[in-house]
């Protein structure tokens, strides 16, 4: 191609990036492209999951080590090279991983956690520190867990083996794009006025079979192209009236209702059935149903964030309270959400179909604009700018309004200290007595738990790191894990897939594996990504994988 | 390892880090910059490059000790035949495509090679392990087929935005760059008494639009196809009354009134692709890409010599001229159809069927996938499982003991074998009675086809002194073989399928290869099928078996020998793997029956 035509390529960025914006969206990309990652170990897993983040291009990231790189490393880790050896971990991994994104800024720190925490204190206050986010790859004795600053979303890695584990902690984390399946609401049994006189309107002469042009009658075509939204409201506004002014609520109302309509369908046709009706039948179960609020958005609105806004307090919580007020306003939503505004598809003639997404688009517009008052009025009661929320945020928080989410994690303290509170004892304990114990993934954890206890008594030698101390190892992990199960208020003790782990945990000696490295790489950087880009619902808290059996698990812990 | 993409780039990483002995990369594609948000093994300087190549390249530098060999061709060529395959252990599928998946999954049943077979969408992904009388196979299942429309829809009643992006993607780009002759797989264009008359029609408009394409290097080309295609054919669409009794009728759109309007409003428009352009922005990228294009075909054309087929340009959703102007085309056309108008990031998608793909799922997957290869290598098909990835909170993914072969399915529901053939002396005659009667005991009521064909059965025996070259046989041929006998008591055999490989013998040679005698398996009667094949049927969700004993040998050597890799770098050693070459002196790490690494 000759180089003088004028090509009409967006930014070389976008075209990089176009498959995972289709993912996270601009929205998304900008929030990765300001996050700047801390990796404390550059092991295997720990440079796995790095370039899983650097890749799709977070801001900057620096890795953490004090080791220098020995032969071990170059055989399950792909970051580090021939020429590494004898170099500072730190240093190589930076250098190798930052080659795989010129993007991306890589820093590195020859250091150790501990050291850094009382040398430069500052790189863990919330208020100095460069790191948006700690990625953590055990080993890390204990009473270092506990100093980590909870402001900081952290990740807590373990990969021993064919058995790795995730844990997340994050200050109070909220999203509006959860990415359901559909955002659809349909509004059947709520109809607002312009979407009932549109389906009035629309099936006056329905039932009227045409007999020439211009008689007044429905064609077949025409009848045969009546979007099936405005059938089911039709045919809901009949049911009401032959039943004291009530909607099919039932199971079995609704399976009367759907003959109802098959009985209005004509069959006189080409094929003897019509699509439409077919899709009006198919889409009962599922719409013909109250428009009700969610357990997760009623959660959100009735956070006391949503009641105690200040000066400082985030645009999403501003917003919470402005859909909140729309929802209780009788003149406003009157105990139903805003509109979300989108319709499926559907057989229809092309102008009945835009007529009808008009109505609901019209009326989602509409919705938003109220909310949008709303914002501004709550904006000027703080002495914000009334505008410094723009309207494009405020109509995609009421599209969503319906799937927000808000998770409360957990402390790291209040699963790693030496008395766990109540809730992990009975999380752990219902875990172990579940149906499915025998196979389930929370032995994994409990061995994963003697080993952080054996690391921080050892101060960081790992069990069966020889051949030597193999059987005291193996003993003191049996020992510390019932211990444990002890402190969480579970007599019955170490069962025999806990002690099969122990052995399996003790037996790789502190070792990676690259293929679990690799897998537990992804699994973690799909979680960091899901935080920072505040999209999709991320794990709470804690994610369990079995390499052996290829299974996950995952527990709130 | 077939495809050397998203997924390609992790498996390899991890077969060459987990100590494979020789793997073999197989993809046809070059390396494009969208490409590098996850495919780690490329740069920007490998941009146009062989995956294949590059990959092999930088992979291999990791590992010196494993044999790497790739093949920047079409896993479709004739020199990846059955043959070819059977020298393979395992064949991994990272493919984007269901043809290429489709062509592996039956090459690999042919071969009777284990097949692991994984594709992703965004987070979602799914990895399965395919063996011949083993397992499900690829096609036991039916797999959605990408939608078509209607050519009326296409034509003259178009509903949804896509509607007129097919349109121009696959109608005006097709008739005004491209050969018309070309079918599209987004339209049906098979005729029925309701839209004969349409059809005449489209055939009409796209005759009109071949005579304009002669004016290419015309200074008002563009004013010419606009008023073609959104004024004229609108207008003639509008006149006729009958259609839109009970539509809103489209309407056309005037040249002159937009060029006014439109004045002021700079190319550079086609920049912001996130943004729902209007009327006078799409008519800017209209004429503007149009203009690109165009220009680019005079150029083709002034360089192509006498004889060579006139140049065309084919729809590539990365060619931003092409993108361009389906995009600001399609919206012209939603603009008259009163259709909402979509950004060009948007229609890039849905007319380039993109799918969304990121670093993290191509991680798990490509991890479950050689996960999945150990259990295969030591032939442990019970403990192998079909895992799905989604990006539910509740779980990465959840893993399903492997199914049984559909006994309906069509693929693997046949018995194979295959043969080497020198076609040109080989004959019928010798298919027939020395492979079928004498090597597998067929009797005489046995019909023999190559796809449709019949080539022989009881009553047609006139081929038999043929040689194979003269009935049509190729470099690979899959020959069908039904068993037509009378109902015996232990039932006529199920269909056979062979792979006749062409191969050239020396002349004191049998021009024929005799397979290994077996049973064809005889068809069961429906109470029989759900023993066959020792695999539960209908059993989904079992539950995972307790994890095997955990009692491998524990040493400091053993360790540095699997996780760390010796002094030479060589990492885990497979004996399966180095079949043939023998375990060496050196430690020999096998993966035992139990899932455990363990150390002779
Ligand atoms: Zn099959």
């Amino acid at each position: 191609m000759a180089s003088s035509i004028p090509s009409g390529a967006p930014g070389s960025r976008e075209k990089k990036y176009d498959r995972q914006l289709r993912l996270w969206g601009a929205n998304g990309q900008n929030k990765l492209e300001t996050a700047h990652i801390a990796l404390f170990n550059a092991s295997a897993t720990g440079c796995e999951i790095l370039k899983n983040l650097i890749l799709p291009c977070i801001g900057q990231f620096t890795v953490i080590d004090d080791k220098l790189v020995e032969e071990a490393d170059l055989g399950v880790n792909f970051f580090l090279d021939e020429d590494s050896l004898g170099k500072p971990r730190a240093e190589r991994a930076a250098a190798l991983l930052g080659e795989l994104n010129p993007d991306v800024m890589g820093n590195y720190i020859i250091d150790n956690f501990s050291n850094l925490l009382s040398t430069k204190p500052e790189l863990f206050e919330p208020l100095t520190t460069p790191f948006t986010h700690f990625v953590l790859v055990s080993p890390f004795p204990t009473p270092l867990l506990l100093l980590l600053p909870p402001e900081i979303p952290t990740f807590l890695v373990y990969s021993l083996g064919f058995t790795t584990s995730l844990r997340v902690s994050a200050p109070i984390h909220t999203i509006v794009e959860t990415h359901p399946d559909s955002l659809t609401d349909l509004r059947l049994l709520n109809p607002w006025s312009e979407l009932s006189s549109m389906a009035t309107e629309r099936t006056t002469n329905l039932e009227i079979q045409q007999k020439v042009d211009g008689d007044g009658g429905m064609s077949d075509h025409e009848h045969g192209h009546v979007p099936y939204l405005i059938l089911l409201l039709k045919y809901l506004e009949d049911w009401k009236q032959s039943h004291g002014g009530n909607y099919p609520a039932t199971y079995k109302e609704k399976g009367e209702f759907k003959v109802l309509i098959q009985d209005n369908m004509r069959t006189n046709v080409p094929g003897g059935s019509e699509e439409n009706y077919e899709e009006a039948i198919a889409a009962v179960l599922k719409n013909v149903r109250e428009a009700e609020v969610s357990s997760e958005t009623k959660e959100v609105l009735n956070d006391t964030k949503c009641a105690n806004l200040t000066l400082e307090t985030d645009n999403f919580w501003i917003i919470a309270r402005a859909v909140k007020d729309f929802l209780e306003n009788p003149e406003q939503g009157n105990g139903l959400l805003p509109l979300s505004g989108g319709i499926p598809d559907m057989k229809a003639e092309s102008n009945g179909y835009v007529d009808l997404q008009n109505v609901y688009k019209y009326k989602a517009r509409y919705d938003a604009s109220l909310v949008e008052k709303n914002v501004r009025t709550i904006l000027s009661s703080l002495n914000r700018d009334p505008s410094s929320i723009p309207l494009d945020e405020i109509e995609l928080f009421c599209r969503h309004s319906n799937f927000l989410r808000r998770i409360l994690y957990r402390p790291l303290p209040a699963e790693f200290s030496t008395l766990p509170d109540e809730h992990h004892k009975k999380a752990v304990c219902a875990a172990l007595s579940s149906w499915d114990a025998d196979t389930s993934l929370i032995h994994d954890y409990i061995a994963l738990r003697a080993y952080q206890s054996f690391v921080t008594e050892t101060d960081g030698r790992a069990p069966g790191d020889t051949d030597e101390t193999l059987e005291v190892d193996t003993a003191e992990m049996t020992r510390l894990a019932e211990l444990y199960l002890k402190e969480v208020g579970w007599s019955t003790g170490l069962g025999e897939r806990g002690k099969n782990m122990i052995r399996e945990v003790v037996r790789t000696g502190g070792g990676e594996l690259h293929n679990i490295a690799s897998l537990a790489g992804g699994i973690v950087a799909q979680e960091v990504i899901k935080i920072i880009t505040q999209q999709y619902v991320p794990v709470n808290n804690t994610i369990v994988f079995d390499g052996i059996s290829s299974r996950t698990g995952t527990y709130e812990l | 390892m077939v495809g050397a993409g998203g997924i390609g780039c992790e498996l390899l990483k991890n077969l060459v880090l987990t100590g494979f002995g020789e793997i073999h990369i197989v993809d046809l594609d070059t390396i494009d910059l969208s490409n590098l948000n996850r495919q780690f093994l490329f740069g920007m300087q490998h941009i146009k490059k062989s995956k294949a190549m590059v990959a092999k390249e930088t992979a291999g530098k990791f590992n010196p000790h494993v044999k790497l060999e790739a093949h920047h061709a079409n896993i479709k060529d004739l020199n990846f035949n059955v043959k070819w395959f059977k020298t393979f252990d395992v064949v991994f599928n990272a493919l984007d495509n269901l043809d290429a998946r489709r062509h592996v999954n039956r090459m690999c049943l042919a071969a009777d090679v284990p097949l692991i077979e994984s594709g992703t969408t965004g987070f979602n992904g799914q990895v399965q392990v395919i063996k011949q009388r083993t397992t499900e196979c690829y096609e036991c299942t039916h797999k959605p087929v990408p939608k078509s429309f209607p050519v009326c829809t296409i034509r003259s009643t178009p509903s949804q935005p896509i509607h007129c992006i097919v349109w121009a993607k696959s109608y005006l780009f097709v008739e005004i760059f491209g050969t018309s002759e070309e079918s599209s797989p987004d339209m049906d264009t098979s005729e029925d008494d309701e839209n004969a008359s349409e059809i005449a029609n489209l055939k009409r408009e796209a005759e009109e639009l071949k005579n304009i394409r002669e004016k290419m290097a015309s200074p008002d080309f563009a004013a010419t196809i606009f008023n073609k295609v959104f004024c004229a054919d609108i207008t003639r669409l509008r006149s006729m009354e009958d259609m839109w009794k009970s539509r809103k009728p489209p309407k056309a759109l005037d040249h002159a009134t937009i060029v006014k309007d439109a004045e002021g409003v700079g190319a550079c428009v086609v920049k912001t692709d996130q943004k729902v352009w209007g009327l006078e922005e799409n008519y800017v990228v209209f004429a503007d890409s149009l203009r690109r294009l165009a220009t680019r075909m005079v150029e083709l054309k002034a360089r192509a010599t006498n004889g060579e087929a006139p140049p065309i340009l084919t729809f590539d959703k990365d060619d931003e001229d092409a993108l361009d102007f389906v995009a600001a085309s399609a919206n012209l056309r939603s603009l008259v159809f009163g259709i909402d108008v979509k950004s060009k990031f948007d229609i890039k998608q849905m007319a380039g069927n993109i799918i969304p793909a990121i670093a993290t799922t191509n991680a798990i997957t490509a991890g479950l996938c050689v996960l999945q290869a150990f259990k295969v290598l030591r032939e442990d098909y019970k403990s192998a499982r079909m895992v799905f990835l989604s990006r539910s909170a509740d779980r990465a993914f959840s893993a399903e003991k492997l199914s049984p072969p559909n006994p309906g399915c069509e693929i693997c529901g046949v018995a194979r074998t295959s043969i080497e053939a020198d076609i040109t002396r080989a004959t019928l005659g010798d298919l027939v009675e020395k492979v079928l009667r004498g090597a597998l005991g067929y009797g005489e009521e046995v019909c023999v086809l190559v796809g449709q064909a019949l080539l022989f059965d009881a009553d047609f025996d006139d081929n038999l002194e043929t040689p194979l070259c003269d009935l049509g046989f190729g470099e690979e041929t899959f020959v069908t073989v039904k068993d037509e006998g009378e109902e015996e008591e232990e039932g006529t055999r199920i269909n056979l399928v062979i792979a006749v490989t062409n191969t050239i013998f020396t002349e004191d040679e049998a021009a024929m290869t005799i397979p290994e005698p077996f049973q064809v398996p005889r068809k069961l009667k429906a109470s029989e099928v759900v023993e066959v094949n020792g695999l539960a049927n209908g059993v989904k969700r079992g539950h995972d078996e307790v994890m095997g004993g955990m009692n491998g040998h524990v040493s400091k050597r053993r360790k540095v020998d699997i996780v760390v890799g010796s002094g030479e770098g060589a990492a885990m050693k497979k004996e399966k793997v180095f079949k043939g070459k023998g375990p060496t002196e050196e430690d020999v790490i096998l993966l035992d029956d139990d899932g455990c690494i363990t150390i002779d």
